[in-house]
């Protein structure tokens, strides 16, 4: 629902200012998270490094990301010749169909991927083991919702 | 699923980029039509139709097995 609405393009320059609401806001948790790491995690010998890592990573890679969705939807406004061009790779069908059988592909190795990976942390972490089923389970109840969901819509 | 897209742009002279453009679609989609690896949708089968002036069963032929 969300994705649909800041990324739908029916009006595709309406849906470029809404990008760039969500690259601020996105921009906000990257900040939040640098700011968490250098006056809560950075240097506090009681949390794992790995964990000091991944507040660093994670505030980085959002962080970047929200600045060059945010350049790139300012850019698009301004230079029209790239908006038809964004708009038109955007609202292609084959591009459509060729994201949406990525998305399936990836979702179906993913999900088989991590019913293999049950029988592998099994024995080495029960955390992991049930971290793993959560996310089957959550699979499977959000294919069963999307498909009663999409059998009444369509 | 078969089409005539290919020999319909060539009679108008037209480049692939001009009928993507055209049509507002990528040329990628125009190369994969006429190549018949993409079958297009109705909605971009009957503006491809629009398009040359003929209806859709002029442009696109059906193959019964």
């Amino acid at each position: 629902m969300l994705a649909k609405f800041i990324f739908s393009s029916d009006d595709f320059e309406k849906s470029l200012r809404r990008r760039r609401l969500f690259a601020l806001g996105m921009l906000l948790v990257g900040i939040t998270g640098f700011l968490c790491f250098l006056f809560l995690v950075n240097g506090n010998e009681d949390i794992p490094s790995f964990i000091q890592g991944f507040y660093m990573g994670a505030a980085t890679g959002i962080s970047l990301g929200s600045v060059v969705l945010l350049i790139r939807s300012t850019y698009l406004l301004r230079h029209p010749g790239a908006l038809k061009k964004a708009r038109i790779k955007e609202t292609d069908e084959r591009e459509k169909q060729i994201t949406n059988d990525a998305f399936r592909l990836a979702g179906a190795v993913t999900f088989f991927t991590v019913a293999a990976a049950l029988f592998v942390v099994l024995p080495f972490s029960f955390a992991a083991f049930y971290a793993l089923l959560a996310v089957m389970a959550l699979y499977s109840i959000v294919f069963l919702i999307a498909g009663f969901v999409l059998s009444k819509k369509l | 699923m078969t089409n005539r897209i290919a020999a319909l742009r060539k009679e108008r002279r037209l480049s692939q980029a001009e009928l993507a453009d055209a049509l507002e679609v990528t040329r990628q989609t125009i190369i994969s039509l006429e190549s018949g690896r993409y079958n297009a949708s109705l909605l971009l089968a009957y503006k491809i139709a629009k398009y040359f002036g003929m209806t859709i069963e002029d442009v696109f032929l059906f193959e019964e097995e």
